[in-house]
Parts: C-alpha cells; sequence; structure tokens
C-alpha cells in the first residue's frame, strides 16, 4: 500500500513538474508578444520528446501581420518551427536562423497552413513546447 | 475534443506511473527500445492532425468589419444580461466565447457602455466556469478599466482568453476550451455574415475564408466526450454548415515567400481564391444564424 501511494505521489509530482513547465514556458513565449500584437486566445502546448513533431493546421488571413512566439524549456532558440502551404511547400522554418524564438509574418492573401514545432535534438531531448499566435492591430 | 495536446501531462504521468512500477524490466525494455532505429513512419510525427486545433481569433473579425467602415450594428448582438439563464457548463462556455466577441465589437465602435455590460456577464461566466482562479486580478481589473479603449481593450481580450485556454487545458478541460472556441468563431462569423448580406464585399470574402475554420470545428466536436452534445440540434447544424462550406471552391497559387532576416520578417505572397454563388453564401449565413440562435437563446 505504502509502495502504491509512493507511486501515486510521484506521477502526481511529474505532472506537476510538467504543467509547472509549460506554464513557465508559456510565460517566456509571451514575452515575446509585445503589445502590437493581440493573441488569438489559444495556448498551443505539448509535451515532445526526441524527434516528435507537433503540429496543427490554421487560417492565416490576407492584409495581415502575424507574430509566432516559440519556446521550450527554459532558455531561447530550443523550438524549430515551420510553416507550410496546403501544397506542402515549405514558407518558412526557423532552423535558418538559428532558431530565432519569434517571427513576423506579412500574408498579403489569406491562406490555409500548418505548423510544425520540434525539439532541436543538440539542446534539449524532451521538453513542453508552446506556441503563440499573435495578430498585429 | 479530447485531444489537444500531442502528449497530454495526464497521459505523460501515466507512462511515469507505469515505467516506475514495472521496476528494472521496463528500465531493459526502454533501453532495447531505444536501441532500435526509429521508423520514421510511424514515430517521427506524433499524430496531433486533428488533435491540436487552431481556429483564428473571432477578435480579428470583429476588427475586419470595423475596418471595413461597415455600419455598427448593436441589434445583433447577444444580450449580455442572459448570462444567468444558461444552466450547463456547455452553453456557458459557448457564451463566454459569444459575449467576449461582442465584447470586443461593441469596443471597436466606441460603445463602451455595451462593452461593459459583456465584460461584467463574461466576468460572471468565467466565475460560474471555474475559469477566473487562473486569470491574473490586474488581467481582470484592467478589461473591466478598458472597456472604452479598443486599443486596449482586444490585446487584453486576447490575452483573457489565452490564460482561460491555457488553464482549461492544464486540467484537461477540453471539452469547455472548444465551446468557447465554438461560441466565439460562431459570434463573429454571425457578424461577418450579417455584414456581407448588407453588401459587404470584405466581410463576404471573410467568410467564405472559414472555410478551413468550418472542417476544424467539425473534426474538434467530434472528439468531445459530451454525447448529449453530439446528438443535439446544435451539432447537426454546425455539420451542415461544414457541407455547405465544402461547396465553397477555392484554387491556390504558390509563390515564393520573402524574408528579410534583419527585421525578423517574412512575406507570404501565395494566393488563395474563393469563389461561392449568392445563393451559397445565404446558406452559409443562414445555417450560422441558426447556430447562433441555438447558442445564445435558452
Amino acid at each position: 500500500m505504502k509502495r502504491l501511494i509512493l507511486l501515486i505521489s510521484f506521477a502526481f509530482a511529474g505532472m506537476w513538474q510538467a504543467s509547472a513547465q509549460c506554464d513557465s514556458t508559456a510565460h517566456y513565449a509571451r514575452e515575446f508578444m509585445n503589445d502590437n500584437f493581440v493573441p488569438d486566445g489559444q495556448s498551443y502546448r505539448a509535451l515532445i520528446f526526441d524527434e516528435q513533431v507537433a503540429e496543427f493546421e490554421t487560417t492565416f488571413f490576407g492584409n495581415s501581420t502575424y507574430r509566432i512566439s516559440a519556446f521550450s524549456g527554459m532558455e531561447e532558440e530550443q523550438l524549430i518551427f515551420s510553416i507550410y502551404d496546403e501544397e506542402n511547400n515549405l514558407l518558412f522554418t526557423n532552423e535558418k536562423y538559428q532558431n530565432s524564438p519569434y517571427w513576423d509574418f506579412e500574408i498579403e492573401s489569406t491562406l490555409d497552413v500548418r505548423l510544425e514545432a520540434k525539439l532541436d535534438k543538440t539542446k534539449q531531448s524532451s521538453g513542453c513546447a508552446v506556441l503563440l499566435i499573435g495578430f498585429e492591430k | 475534443m479530447k485531444n489537444f495536446r500531442v502528449v497530454p501531462i495526464a497521459l505523460f504521468s501515466c507512462v511515469l506511473l507505469f515505467a516506475i512500477s514495472c521496476g528494472e524490466k521496463s528500465i531493459e525494455k526502454s533501453e532495447n527500445a531505444q536501441s532500435e532505429p526509429l521508423d520514421s513512419s510511424k514515430s517521427s510525427i506524433v499524430n496531433v492532425s486533428g488533435e491540436l486545433f487552431s481556429i483564428p481569433s473571432p477578435i480579428q473579425t470583429a476588427m475586419l468589419i470595423q475596418k471595413s467602415e461597415a455600419e455598427y450594428r448593436p441589434e445583433l448582438l447577444s444580450k449580455s444580461t442572459n448570462y444567468s439563464q444558461f444552466k450547463t457548463n456547455a452553453q456557458k462556455a459557448m457564451n463566454l466565447g459569444v459575449f467576449g466577441t461582442d465584447m470586443a465589437y461593441s469596443s471597436l465602435y466606441e460603445d463602451g457602455q455595451k462593452a461593459l455590460s459583456y465584460f461584467k456577464a463574461l466576468d460572471n461566466l468565467a466565475k460560474d466556469l471555474g475559469i477566473s482562479s487562473a486569470i491574473s486580478p490586474e488581467l481582470i481589473k484592467r478589461l473591466g478599466a478598458n472597456a472604452d479603449n479598443p486599443d486596449s481593450l482586444v490585446f487584453l481580450t486576447g490575452r483573457f482568453y489565452e490564460e482561460g485556454d491555457a488553464y482549461l487545458k492544464k486540467n484537461e478541460r477540453y471539452d469547455i476550451a472548444g465551446m468557447i472556441i465554438l461560441g466565439g468563431w460562431i459570434e463573429s462569423s454571425y457578424l461577418t455574415a450579417q455584414s456581407a448580406l448588407d453588401g459587404n464585399q470584405a466581410a463576404a470574402v471573410r467568410l467564405l475564408n472559414q472555410k478551413k475554420s468550418s472542417s476544424t470545428i467539425v473534426k474538434a466536436l467530434g472528439k468531445t466526450t459530451d454525447a448529449k452534445f453530439q446528438k443535439g440540434d446544435l451539432y447537426q447544424v454546425i455539420d451542415s454548415l461544414e457541407k455547405a462550406y465544402d461547396l465553397v471552391e477555392t484554387s491556390y497559387a504558390f509563390k515564393a515567400p520573402e524574408t528579410d532576416a534583419s527585421k525578423n520578417v517574412t512575406i507570404i505572397r501565395s494566393e488563395t481564391n474563393y469563389q461561392a454563388t449568392d445563393s451559397l453564401l445565404e446558406s452559409i449565413a443562414a445555417l450560422v444564424k441558426s447556430a447562433r440562435i441555438k447558442i445564445t437563446e435558452k
């Protein structure tokens, strides 16, 4: 019984730690969203390991400027994020720019995109990835 | 709307619990597993397509309507005094999304008094849903104080929803998080549709631009654990709305993006065209209105 309680305690401790890490990571990610960018109201979070890739699809509206802030762990430049169009053309990856933690996108015409995020394995093997999307006022 | 994250934290804890309880054997297995080459077709991508959802901000759509110089239509907005009539958590959550959109819309048209009434309703629903504790008191205070300052209010509203969304997902209340998004999306689509029917071309285009969002919403709702919701009229209307959106024709032309690394900016020049007949646009507007009535009138 004691062993079971101990195991459950470990599990909850792990859950709390992972959750707390995501909260801290989100806090860092928010720092790159200045007051000119309105948060889209959603928090994109994922615990990822090694080669795993988190992905989701969204629509970027024409005549808008978006900022994407991408953060993992407690330090900058650990998360690689990429944007693909509906034909799977790579539109952008921060990997080419030292894993920059934020980037702005001027969208001329509405398009559907897929966002992917993965860890830079040379810096981190697992962690909470947080992406935030804001649009310029 | 069960899985918004790649590896839900509870699952992570279960894996941890399993690993601990299996003792040395599991460590051995784990080491063996690590030594095996990864099958890229199976393990390189966490299958979150359709599980991590994104819907464009309803606030952004409200801003588009205002910028297109459409007339202010306060008579279209929901009744903020209705908040006490919503009994179920799903109703409260959907109307939390509705009120936030209406708050932003009325504030953008400098109707501070109306915006303040939505803030009060929003605050009450957030308390009922147990979200308030996750929102910083300072943010709540600033929201209430900036009802007549659209520039600040839209930013604070976006932050309010983001903090609430993070809290709900952290606590695995995915259904509630999804219902809030649904309510906001339907309300902003309703305001857009009404403006489009008034002849606002920018609003008509924006309504058609929501094609992807309609399929994402249906995919997300398909994962809800709320069986009653899935059997309800609202779900059927949303499903019909997606089918109507399927008839919107799109064509996409890729153009190479341009990046200015010194400014951390990329210009995306690809073009998508959306085409629909007037009758299809009217059908979409009618379905949006029907969904909106089911959400707001109880």
